[in-house]
């Protein structure tokens, strides 16, 4: 039963750090385009 | 290696789920207030690079679920209690208080100062404004204490159409107030018709919403004399020439239907006619805006 709870609570985090990996690239992503933006006059 | 009790395991935490952060973030509400600061920020005089609009419309939606997951945090106690919210990840222990917390200020900040770097720091102060009236204003303050909790704490959920205009035209103007008047009285009559088939569970929570402490037939009545206010209020961007007839006409018959539903909910002694009109007044909210957006549109285009 605890070896199941800590299983799924291993899963929890790693589905966890993936979408904060992917949130911060499309954070990156996100200044980038600002960047373009303000700089082309927008 | 022995494996560790199931109460330990839950002491240590950490097991919330993407789908648990997505959940404090109300998402349901975060969706209306979207799309009200959209309809802001589309009928605003002036112009925005588009990229500039998406970036403004999704710093509004990251601030509004930081302002849920603050106010999960603050009401994990009355959360539980009630079983409208005793499922949400912090009440359920699927996520510790400090996680929510944590999630909240760094959404908080992080909207505003991209809205204050991409768009203008304007429209951020009034997402900050928003994000502290709702946490500070009605969270913590008002929404224990009085039964008109969510009449003055309802400004928090309509100030997304003054950011959106903000974000255009750097200032707030008479079209902008007239957008925040109509959500600030639609309100009211909207969570009343909830509170109305949830009093008991407020009751037990301890929450003074305005059935439990004035009764059924007070709030009845004063869900209608809403109504009937809400006719200027939702005709007054026609007035000042932001949408059409198209729009008047439109607003009119759906303040009729609303006023409709008001005088069912007094005269119906069950629970029936109020769910029909809180499921009304959401449906309400999103036609008036919608036909501001579309006639507004058409009339820009001609």
């Amino acid at each position: 039963m605890a070896s199941e709870n800590l299983g799924e609570r291993e899963r929890a985090i790693r589905s966890r750090n993936r979408a904060l990996a992917a949130l911060l690239v499309a954070l990156v992503a996100l200044f980038y385009l600002i960047a373009l933006v303000r700089l082309g006059g927008g | 290696m022995s494996e560790l009790p199931s109460t330990l395991i839950t002491r240590i935490g950490g097991g919330a789920s993407v789908g648990d952060y997505v959940q404090i973030l109300k998402p349901r509400v975060m969706s209306l207030v979207v799309f009200t600061g959209f309809v802001g920020l589309a009928v605003a005089p002036g112009h925005l690079h588009p990229v500039l609009a998406a970036i403004a419309v999704l710093c509004i939606a990251v601030g509004a679920g930081a302002s849920g997951a603050i106010n999960m945090w603050y009401d994990r106690d009355i959360d539980a209690v009630m079983r409208r919210t005793a499922q949400r990840p912090l009440p359920a222990g699927r996520m510790e208080p400090g996680e929510a917390l944590g999630f909240g200020i760094v959404l908080a900040v992080g909207s505003t100062v991209v809205m204050g770097l991409a768009v203008n720091w304007a429209a951020a102060a009034l997402l900050a404004l928003t994000i502290a009236f709702y946490v500070f204003v009605y969270t913590i303050w008002l929404k224990r204490r009085t039964p008109q909790n969510i009449v003055i704490g309802g400004a928090a959920g309509a100030l997304p159409p003054l950011i959106g205009w903000a974000a255009v035209t750097g200032d707030i103007g008479w079209g902008a107030l007239a957008l925040f008047a109509i959500i600030f009285f639609w309100t009211p009559p909207h969570f009343w018709a909830l509170s109305l088939y949830s009093a008991g569970q407020y009751a037990a929570a301890g929450v003074p919403m305005l059935p439990v402490v004035a009764g059924p037939r007070e709030t009845k009545k004063q869900m209608l004399l809403y109504t009937f206010v809400l006719w200027p209020v939702t005709l007054a961007p026609w007035l000042l020439g932001l949408a059409g007839p198209v729009y008047a006409g439109g607003v009119a018959a759906l303040s009729l239907a609303f006023t409709g539903a008001a005088i069912r909910v007094w005269h119906d002694e069950s629970d029936r006619s109020a769910r029909q009109m809180f499921a009304f007044s959401l449906l309400y909210l999103f036609l008036i805006f919608t036909l501001l957006l579309a006639d507004h549109t058409a009339g820009a285009a001609r």
